[in-house]
């Protein structure tokens, strides 16, 4: 009866979507804990020669991994399947040889009617496919929830690699892995600047200090240097400003700066051991982890350095904070009485505590989808280190890299 | 001389006895006589116990008629007695009632209060957590009125009172120094003793600072470093100040 109701307020939904072009659907689509949404095989209308993944698995990948599809994949249409997991349209495609390499055409259909309620062309070379079954992932998935989704995005993240650390970039879902920088040197606490800029740390010169540079090339020049450490770069996309941990001044302080390196002011003096900073969304606050009360402790503070309170209290351990995109909770690592490391969240003021990792293994480093809509993070087990995601609440875990190699990861669009 | 030895003890036999005899006969009328007198002080006595006796009943029956007045009297007074309880006891009782009724009616009015007064501040808890919460996403126009509302409406709350610090970071948020510089000293001036007040003070010399009032931002950081020399806002406004 349930999946009889969403599959007429899916196509209903849809129906007006389409009619209104851009209509807000985050309240229809609400409605759903997930959507069910049929994916089936792309047809080849000629022969070409697709030369990475399939673009309906990458597509249904996308709806899996997003949290808010249940997804029913077949090869072929398949309407009895669709129709029993309450699906009421799903998504295809054809390929075909064009001019420029591959001009790919994705749909939506009515399961019912067989009619195409949403089509979009696009077109690419045959290494392109990823990215165009991406997009049109985002597409349909803003006009379903009138926000735009994060199939597009990328993470950076430290892989060890021959005895060095370098700087690693991926799609969002694992795929299309490329190494950033190079050689035996150690990099760490990578950061999306922009969409090909990156803030990092490097001991290239034998300590270590914050480098600028590209992501395309892995290029960079010295960003901050000191007598002492430079590490934990963060990067407010509001305002451009660069937050980061520094031993400049005796101890490790939180110092930030502009992304030309200008206007250095300190924000923590003396206090303890102060790094990790990370911005709100707003760019008016900084999360940090403080040792000053004898364990590292989760504090926030005003981007000038006033107003610093601690937030979180339970734990022997907490660090890495992670603001949330909605600014309305902080993941952080965590360690409690059992000596597991845990992903756990907070709200800004220090309230609502709570556990979100209940997995084997240790979880560490979370990162928020730039939608806030999932919580990425490390989980280490058996030797091997991998990113996972789950909602925020903790659900819908999925493994995503199963590389074993990925630390320190940072999520950008 | 045995006879003649009898015969004389025959003679002083009857002559001791003849003597005896008389002897008995004065003792006997003798004792005849007292025996009458006592008779006669019997009878006297006699008539002298009855008549005490008499004088005896009269008095028990006298005696026993004033106590039974008096008994009556008392059945009388403890019956009244035991009215007066049993009106007492009811009164009591009415009283109690009477008490009762004013209990539930205090505790109700207890509670009352009570959960008005929890639901008052989880209601401010709310409001404030929803201004924060605005603040912390950067709505900081929705926070400001949120937290005006909460200042306006809750002044006497602490959370009333810290809306209005709240009220000047969001407008220094928003860049509006001029705004700010208001706001923060109408807090500071308005609540000394505050919980944001050394906050305040540097807040309020970073307002100065954005709008060059260097001497006001001097006097104002120099109050932060008599009110709050230990806080972490001193610390800072020291680091800008060198």
């Amino acid at each position: 009866m349930i999946r009889k109701l969403c599959f007429s307020l899916c196509i209903l939904g849809l129906g007006s979507v389409l009619q209104a072009e851009k209509v807000n659907l985050s309240i229809y689509a609400s409605r759903f804990d997930s959507i069910p949404i049929g994916v089936v095989d792309f047809k080849a209308k000629s022969k070409v020669r697709l030369s990475e993944q399939e673009p309906w698995k990458i597509i249904a990948n996308d709806f899996d991994l997003c949290g808010r599809f249940h997804v029913v994949c077949r090869p072929v249409f398949d309407s009895a399947v669709f129709a029993a997991e309450g699906a009421g349209f799903y998504v295809g495609g054809e390929y075909a040889v064009a001019e420029n390499g591959v001009a790919f055409t994705c749909f939506v259909c009515d399961i019912a009617t067989g009619e195409k309620l949403f089509t979009k062309e696009y077109q690419g070379d045959g290494a392109s496919v990823r990215q165009l079954a991406h997009c049109f992932s985002n597409e349909l998935y803003e006009l379903l929830f009138g926000e735009r989704g994060m199939f597009t995005s990328h993470i950076l993240y430290i892989a060890a690699d021959g005895g060095g650390k370098n700087v690693v970039i991926m799609d969002y879902d694992g795929g299309n892995r490329r190494q950033i920088t190079k050689g035996k040197i150690f990099n760490l606490f990578p950061v999306f600047t922009g969409p090909s800029a990156m803030l990092w740390t490097s001991y290239l010169k034998g300590k270590p200090d914050i480098y600028k540079g590209s992501i395309i090339d892995g290029k960079g020049t010295v960003f901050i240097a000191s007598r002492g450490i430079q590490v934990s770069p963060a990067f407010s996309a509001i305002d451009g400003s660069v937050a980061y941990a520094s031993s400049r001044g005796g101890s490790l302080d939180i110092y930030t700066c502009a992304l030309d390196g200008s206007g250095t002011k300190q924000l923590t003096i003396g206090g303890g051991v102060e790094t990790a900073p990370c911005w709100s969304p707003s760019g008016y606050q900084i999360a940090y982890t403080s040792d000053r009360p004898g364990i590292p402790q989760i504090y926030i503070m005003d981007a000038d350095g006033a107003n610093q309170r601690r937030i979180t209290h339970k734990s022997k351990y907490s660090d890495s904070p992670a603001w949330s995109p909605h600014g309305d909770l902080i993941a952080f690592t965590s360690m409690r009485d059992d000596g597991k490391l845990d992903i756990w969240t907070v709200s800004p003021e220090g309230t609502n505590e709570m556990q979100v990792t209940d997995l084997p293994g240790f979880h560490e480093y979370p990162v928020w989808s730039p939608d806030g809509s999932l919580i990425g993070f490390i989980t280490r087990s058996g030797g091997k280190s991998d990113f996972y995601v789950m909602k925020p609440d903790g659900s819908h875990v999925r493994q995503v890299t199963s590389c074993g190699d990925v630390q320190m990861p940072d999520w950008g669009n | 001389m045995r006879k003649i030895a009898l015969l004389y003890a025959t003679i002083l036999f009857v002559v001791l006895f003849q003597g005896c005899s008389s002897i008995t006969v004065l003792r006997t009328q003798e004792l005849y006589a007292v025996r009458d007198s006592l008779k006669a002080e019997i009878t006297a006595l006699g008539k002298k116990l009855d008549e005490q006796q008499q004088t005896q009943n009269e008095l028990l029956r006298l005696i026993r008629a004033d106590q039974q007045v008096r008994f009556s009297e008392l059945e009388r007074q403890i019956a009244d007695v035991g009215s007066g309880l049993s009106e007492s006891q009811y009164r009591l009782s009415k009283i109690d009632e009477k008490t009762a009724d004013f209990q539930k009616k205090l505790e109700a009015k207890l509670a009352s209060d009570s959960l008005a007064t929890n639901s008052r501040g989880a209601e401010i808890a709310k409001l404030f957590q929803i201004a924060t919460g605005d603040f912390n996403a950067g709505r900081f126009d929705i926070a400001k009125s949120g937290f005006k509302d909460i200042a306006s409406r809750f002044p006497e709350s602490s959370q009333g009172q810290e809306a209005e610090y709240w009220m000047g970071e969001c407008l220094y948020a928003k860049k509006k120094y001029a705004e700010a510089e208001r706001a923060l000293l109408l807090y500071v001036k308005k609540f000394p003793q505050g919980a944001k007040s050394c906050v305040a003070l540097y807040k309020l010399g970073l307002c100065y600072e954005k709008l060059n009032k260097d001497k006001s931002k001097e006097l104002v950081w120099k109050k932060l470093f008599e009110k709050c020399p230990d806080s972490q806002e001193a610390a800072l406004a020291k680091t800008r100040t060198e």
